[in-house]
């Protein structure tokens, strides 16, 4: 019930004109994306809370812009109860496969589920005492395991020391790994059309080039999807 | 002198605790800053341990004081701040009506922009008195919002202000629109960030977020920066510095270069 009604009571007609000229040189383009899944009933889907363009459009505004894209990834398609950008519809490239570690596949449409599904394929390939992915505010999107709130909040220092670092050094994404006590967090930096995030992992050992190598590809099909027939939606 | 007002028609959004810790992140980073409170009641003073909410300040420069006796150097060598010293009591309709008048802190700190590249202004709550004169000499404002609804409601209020302002010539633009205490995990706190996306174009509200978090609250017991609460600083300080690096390039800032220079270890 919260979403369904305005909570600012601003006077749209007249919010435009506010913005424009209290903006100077930015365009009033307000987002008004997809309507975000009210979780008001018993069983109701519980909203993801980095869905943070799931608001409901509102009255009188024009279309929703599109979302920057980084180089180098696909257009996102409509957006989904989530708010992200559903996989496009394009034939799918058959998962890369890495000597040693099952491919990723995951036929879901969900981000969530895709992403859940990510860090269980993770556990399935290197004993880890925990695996999860946050944002770059050091919040959990997707946690298994015994991921400790420190290991979480920690990732968000290491997402900000690889953007310092590569002010320094040309490229992109990269991954670190941490020795703290007596095991071992690893954290791959991952730019999305929705923001960065850093996918972790404790361990004991240090993880295999190949592990890396096959968590790219796996971490690549996670965040854009990939059709399949009769995937859950 | 790029000037960033933090501006917000409701009181307790953050202002204070958000100037504080995005000018430290900004020294910080490298960039020689001023801190200015324009507050009466002196938010930036009682945040800060030390002298500070006993100093003389903007309100002794108003008078005639020179603003080398004024003005705080910290131990942070690209930060200083000018406190709001102490304001006459007795005449504080007056005061608040001085500083309404946009000429007033133009012609008070215009001697000081060559010295700084970036001031941070705090301002009281609301948009009379400080908050009005600030908004009409400031190049740039930053609107905290609350993640409650009375929050998100008054926005209209600083928009309208800043439209009569800009159709008298002021110079300030919005630049940008943070969400402050917030806590996703709860409906309401979601839900108003999801109207404030909804409200402002993509390009104006910026990422980071600041969460409500009790090192926020330990740092202003201990009145410090988040930043020096302790040795290894905690998470939340990390938004600060990410802040600081989202808003450079929408002030138009340019590469900075005091880093590239050695620091003396000692004076």
């Amino acid at each position: 019930m919260m979403n369904s009604q305005s909570l600012s009571w601003i006077d749209r007609g007249r919010w435009a004109g506010l913005l424009a000229k209290a903006t100077e040189v930015l365009a009033p383009t307000p987002r008004a994306p997809a309507a975000r899944p009210l979780a008001s009933g018993p069983g109701a889907a519980v909203p993801h809370r980095r869905a943070r363009r799931a608001t409901p459009p509102l009255p009188g505004l024009p279309t929703p812009p599109a979302i920057p894209r980084l180089p180098g990834t696909p257009p996102p398609g409509p957006r989904t109860l989530l708010g992200v950008p559903a996989p496009p519809a394009a034939a799918p490239e058959p998962p890369r496969t890495v000597a040693g570690y099952p491919p990723f596949a995951s036929p879901s449409r969900s981000l969530e589920e895709r992403l859940q599904a990510l860090v269980s394929w993770i556990e399935a390939c290197v004993p880890c005492h925990a695996a999860f992915i946050a944002d770059d505010n050091g919040l959990p999107v997707v946690e298994h395991l015994g991921a400790e709130p420190g290991q979480i909040a920690a990732a968000s220092s290491i997402l900000l020391m690889l953007a310092s670092l590569r002010s320094l050094m040309q490229g992109s994404g990269g991954w670190l790994s941490l020795k703290l006590g007596e095991t071992i967090l690893h954290v791959v930096e991952v730019a999305t059309p929705w923001g960065r995030f850093g996918i972790g992992v404790v361990t004991d050992d240090c993880l295999p080039r190949e592990f890396l190598t096959a968590l790219s590809a796996a971490v690549e099909r996670a965040f854009h999807g990939e059709p399949a027939e009769g995937g859950s939606t | 002198m790029i000037s960033l007002a933090i501006v917000s028609p409701k009181g307790g959004v953050g202002k204070t605790t958000l100037c504080l810790n995005l000018a430290f992140a900004f020294a910080q980073a490298g960039r020689k800053t001023l801190l200015i409170d324009t507050d009466p009641q002196g938010g930036i003073g009682h945040s800060l341990s030390g002298k500070a909410k006993d100093a003389p300040g903007l309100v002794d420069l108003m008078a005639g004081e020179s603003a080398d006796r004024v003005i705080m150097q910290t131990r942070n060598q690209y930060l200083s701040i000018l406190p709001v010293g102490q304001p006459p009591w007795a005449q504080l309709s007056t005061w608040s009506a001085q500083m309404a008048d946009p000429e007033v802190l133009a012609s008070h700190l215009a001697p000081l922009e060559s010295t700084y590249e970036f001031a941070i202004i705090d301002t009281p709550a609301g948009l009379t008195g400080p908050a009005y004169g600030v908004l009409s000499y400031a190049t740039d404002i930053l609107m905290p919002i609350q993640t409650e609804p009375l929050s998100l409601r008054v926005v209209g209020q600083l928009m309208e202000v800043l439209g009569h302002l800009k159709s008298q010539g002021a110079r300030a633009k919005l630049s940008a629109v943070v969400l402050t205490m917030a806590r996703l995990r709860d409906d309401t706190s979601l839900s108003v960030s999801q109207e404030a996306w909804a409200l402002f174009p993509e390009k104006l509200v910026l990422d980071t977020i600041v969460p409500r978090d009790a090192e926020l609250l330990r740092a202003s017991a201990h009145g410090v920066p988040v930043g020096l609460l302790r040795k290894r600083p905690p998470p939340v300080t990390a938004v600060f510095d990410r802040m600081a690096a989202e808003l450079e390039p929408r002030l138009g800032m340019t590469e900075t270069t005091h880093d590239e220079q050695p620091i003396a270890l000692l004076d």
